[in-house]
């Protein structure tokens, strides 16, 4: 029931949307300070629905303290981050959820000792009503089990769905990764290097599985690999030290000469 | 279909003790019934903690606080204002339950050690209440003379057997009721927080929340144990809930096996069962709990009943690899 109750709770939204479809995701002045250290500094950044975006940087740019940022893992010191109109920025983790923000780990970070099932079950509930009912069996939510089995059929994890995910190897826990985020329905996806640790067999088969993805999800992607970013992204957005150092598509941001520095010149 | 097999065994296997449980007491002289009686009731207890230390990964060490605090609930109710049972049974688990809510709000954000030092704090607070509130809990005293309660049965429950037969009942409840709990959508969610808690709110759950309710939940099972031990002893004292009887039912749930109710429960008959025999050799008994944690620690780290399953996969890996890998 919940999925439904849910769209039904933001059908106003969808209405104001449908007048004036404003962007997905807004940032405003966006800082994050550790101790001296500013990781993110006054980035301002704008995400149309449906937007593919890539965002790149070389190590240390504060591309996944960003992430943190959106995703509620961490407070913002300063500025104001805007998800579908709504000031989001003193949200708590799960509340950001709730309103379909899921995100996926650069480094893994799944339920280990439960089954890939069992993991997938866990993203299934996770906005349902029903993950506080204590005295009913979880395997007779017949509407659970069946999208969990979808979701698993769809990410070729069928034949594991019993293993447990530790005992798996790093290309399917990524996988698990990101059929997790994908369970919760979410309308922003923030995947932070997907295909970190991949063969590029592997990595090609997510890169398929990236681009098949229902359109109207917004999706903001960490990607090291121009490749699979160009591939991937109509827009590149490229951080640097923790600033937004240039904004643009796939032709300008390979001929932008700071760029090429940064990468060229940092390896 | 390996699932549905293992549950078959484990149906046949529960089905199996049941049986021995319920037939063969009879044989037995009263005190070996006593000592039975007892093994049910700290089963119950172990299975409680195991809510919070074996499913939400949380290892508190002020669990006999909520089992006491039940226990003394009866004493009070039943020794001085001659309540009957059904008041005392549900003012004792009340009072547990109604206790964890409030001490949940103070421990539900801490994980880790910091989870066990604050619940160890309170805990012996409870205890320190007990200790000294003499007007109303008799000190160090304890209290004595709780009478078995009338429960509309023919039968007599001062007599061992019967009783045992009672707690067996009572025992059978808890465990079906916890063993739903662990299957059900917040029993899974709680497996979420143990393995890890920031990826569970990530996913949009209130892990706060999961971790205070499943605090409550073990809270009033735990109270459950005091009441049927307070009826079952006739007596309370400050020693039900200091702090080495937490540390003993910690001991129960990490020897059996956390994470799985019948390894609690098994883990607490044994400790039981120890405790009762070598209380008879030595007057040495947390030395010997000392050596049984570390010798759980160094050999069955998951505790009996994981080892025991790690060692049945182990040879069914074996059988199967000739025709696999």
């Amino acid at each position: 029931m919940g999925g439904e109750e849910r769209a039904i709770s933001l059908a106003p939204m969808e209405a104001i949307k449908s007048r004036d479809p404003g962007p997905c995701l807004v940032l405003e002045d966006l800082s994050i300070d550790f101790g001296g250290l500013r990781a993110v500094n006054s980035v301002n950044l704008t995400i149309e629905p449906g937007e593919r975006r890539v965002l790149m940087g070389p190590n240390g740019a504060g591309k996944t303290t960003l992430f943190n940022l959106v995703s509620g893992v961490y407070q913002a010191s300063r500025g104001r981050i805007l998800f579908l109109g709504k000031d989001i920025t003193k949200l708590p983790t799960y509340r950001r959820a709730e309103l379909g923000i899921a995100r996926t780990y650069q480094i893994t970070n799944l339920f280990p000792k439960l089954t890939v099932a069992e993991n997938i079950l866990m993203a299934c509930q996770a906005l349902e009503r029903t993950k506080f009912v204590m005295f009913r069996y979880l395997s007779s939510y017949r509407r659970l089990r069946d999208r969990c089995s979808d979701l698993l059929k769809e990410f070729a994890l069928w034949d594991k769905r019993d293993e447990l995910v530790k005992n798996l190897s790093h290309g399917y826990q990524r996988q698990i990764e990101v059929a997790m985020a994908l369970a919760e329905k979410p309308r922003l996806l923030l995947l932070d290097e997907p295909a970190a640790g991949l063969s590029s067999a592997e990595t090609h088969t997510l890169t398929l599985l990236l681009k098949k993805l229902d359109p109207s999800i917004t999706i903001l992607l960490i990607e090291h690999d121009m490749d699979v970013a160009f591939e991937f992204a109509e827009r590149i957005t490229v951080l640097y030290q923790g600033k937004l150092l240039t904004e643009g598509t796939k032709e300008e941001i390979k001929n932008n000469p700071t760029v090429q520095e940064i990468y060229l010149g940092g390896e | 279909m390996k699932g549905l097999w293992d549950s078959k065994v484990r149906i046949v296997g529960l089905l199996l003790a049941f049986l021995v449980l319920a037939a063969l007491p009879p044989l037995y002289s009263s005190y070996w019934v006593t000592i039975l009686t007892q093994m049910l009731i700290f089963a119950i207890l172990a299975m409680s903690l195991d809510i919070l230390l074996g499913y939400t990964g949380l290892s508190s060490f002020g669990h006999a606080a909520f089992f006491g605090a039940a226990a003394y609930a009866v004493a009070i109710l039943s020794t001085r204002y001659k309540m009957g049972f059904l008041v005392c049974f549900i003012s004792g688990i009340a009072l547990s339950a109604g206790i964890s809510t409030i001490f949940g709000l103070l421990v539900a954000h801490a994980t880790g050690v910091y989870f066990l030092i604050i619940t160890l704090a309170l805990g012996m607070t409870l205890w320190g209440l007990a200790f000294r509130w003499v007007t109303m809990t008799g000190g160090d005293n304890g209290i004595s003379g709780i009478a078995r309660p009338d429960i509309g049965l023919p039968l007599s429950l001062k007599d061992p057997l019967t009783f045992y037969y009672v707690i067996l009942f009572f025992f059978l409840v808890s465990l079906i009721l916890m063993a739903i709990l662990v299957r059900s959508p917040f029993g899974h969610s709680l497996k979420g927080v143990r393995e890890s808690e920031s990826r569970m709110r990530v996913l949009g759950y209130h892990t706060w929340l999961h971790k205070y309710l499943s605090y409550v939940c073990s809270a009033a099972f735990g109270g459950f144990a005091g009441v049927l031990w307070a009826y079952f002893n006739g007596f309370t004292s400050p020693y039900d809930m200091d702090l080495t009887a937490s540390i003993e039912i910690i001991l129960m749930v990490i020897l059996g096996g956390p994470g799985t109710l019948i390894g609690p429960a098994l883990g607490a008959c044994i400790i039981v069962f120890l405790k009762n025999f070598i209380s008879a050799y030595t007057q040495r008994w947390l030395l010997i709990v000392g050596t049984i944690y570390i010798l759980t620690i160094l050999y069955a780290p998951q505790g009996l009943v994981n080892l025991v399953k790690d060692f049945l996969k182990r040879g069914q890996k074996e059988a199967e690899a000739p025709e696999g890998s």
